[in-house]
């Protein structure tokens, strides 16, 4: 990126860029970990673990590295914005999934890790 | 909890979320806030409107100012518990459904309560019928319930809704 010349090299923006870069380093941590949790879980319930928790995660922390590069506060809350509504997006949206697979009759997998309990 | 100053707080609250909403999209020229006054003044006509009919959404600053980092934090361990579990060679998953009765009254907070439900470790809301929601668990744990009890209770504090102690489930 470009900086204005009075602040370029100075040690806040190269502090921010550091920020910039641990964050969105971490966001892309957890987006690589729902897409492994999408193609290893068993079922569409675990996976839809993966997806709502992981990649809203993963949004977050991306969210937060950008916020940093940004000239004022709204520029930033409008990105804060976005996030809440990305993060209620996913949640809706596997709440949804969900439902419409258990009344179409797609049955859980159920533990294998402890002995498996009844309902 | 006198009755003018909850008068009051129910037009503020809104229209300060309103005009910070305003001042996020729009900037702060003085030109944009002639136009803004307007939306946030129709907005606000809109809701007075909406809400006559519908239950009220009176927020309590504090349950709310409580709930943000107790939920970012959760939503925290709730993404390191999916990656370790992906990355685990071995993937340690115990998959299980749990029935919970909710407690909270229908409306908003209901549905934050269960759409939150989905953010919090190994836990998402699969069903809602009447008061009792399904909810799918990643892996089975003694403390899943009583996590759900905990967040009731904190999205409860929100809207100013004191729960009864939670029995065994029927």
């Amino acid at each position: 990126m470009t900086l204005p010349p009075d602040l370029a090299g100075g040690w806040l923006v190269s502090l921010l860029d550091l920020g910039t870069g641990i964050l969105v380093g971490v966001g892309a941590f957890f987006f690589l970990a729902g897409t492994v949790g999408l193609l290893r879980f068993p079922d569409l319930y675990c996976r839809l673990h993966a997806l709502t928790k992981a990649d809203t995660l993963g949004l977050g922390f991306i969210t937060a590295g950008l916020v940093l590069q940004l000239p004022g506060w709204n520029a930033g809350l409008q990105l804060l914005l976005i996030w809440v509504l990305a993060l209620s997006a996913a949640a809706t949206v596997c709440h949804l999934l969900a439902s419409a697979s258990l009344q179409a009759g797609i049955r859980p997998v159920e533990g294998a890790d402890e002995e498996g309990e009844g309902p | 909890m006198a009755d003018a100053s909850s008068m009051h707080g129910s037009i503020l609250l809104p229209a300060l979320l309103l005009a910070l909403l305003w001042w996020t999209l729009a900037g702060a020229g003085v030109g944009d806030w002639v136009a803004g006054a307007i939306a946030i003044i129709a907005a606000l006509l809109v809701h007075r409107a909406l809400s006559s009919s519908a239950p009220s959404l009176r927020l309590h600053p504090l349950g709310a100012a409580a709930f943000i980092p107790w939920f970012l934090l959760r939503a925290f361990q709730g993404g390191l518990d999916v990656a370790i579990r992906a990355f685990s060679p071995g993937l340690p998953l115990a998959p299980a459904t749990l029935h919970y009765r909710i407690r909270l009254p229908e409306g908003g907070s209901r549905t934050l309560f269960v759409n939150t439900i989905s953010l919090l470790p190994g836990t998402f809301s699969a069903d809602l019928s009447g008061d009792r929601v399904t909810v799918h668990l990643l892996a089975r744990t003694e403390e899943a319930e009583s996590t759900l009890a905990e967040l009731e209770g904190k999205v409860g504090a929100i809207f100013g809704h004191e729960l009864e102690p939670k029995e065994a489930a029927p």
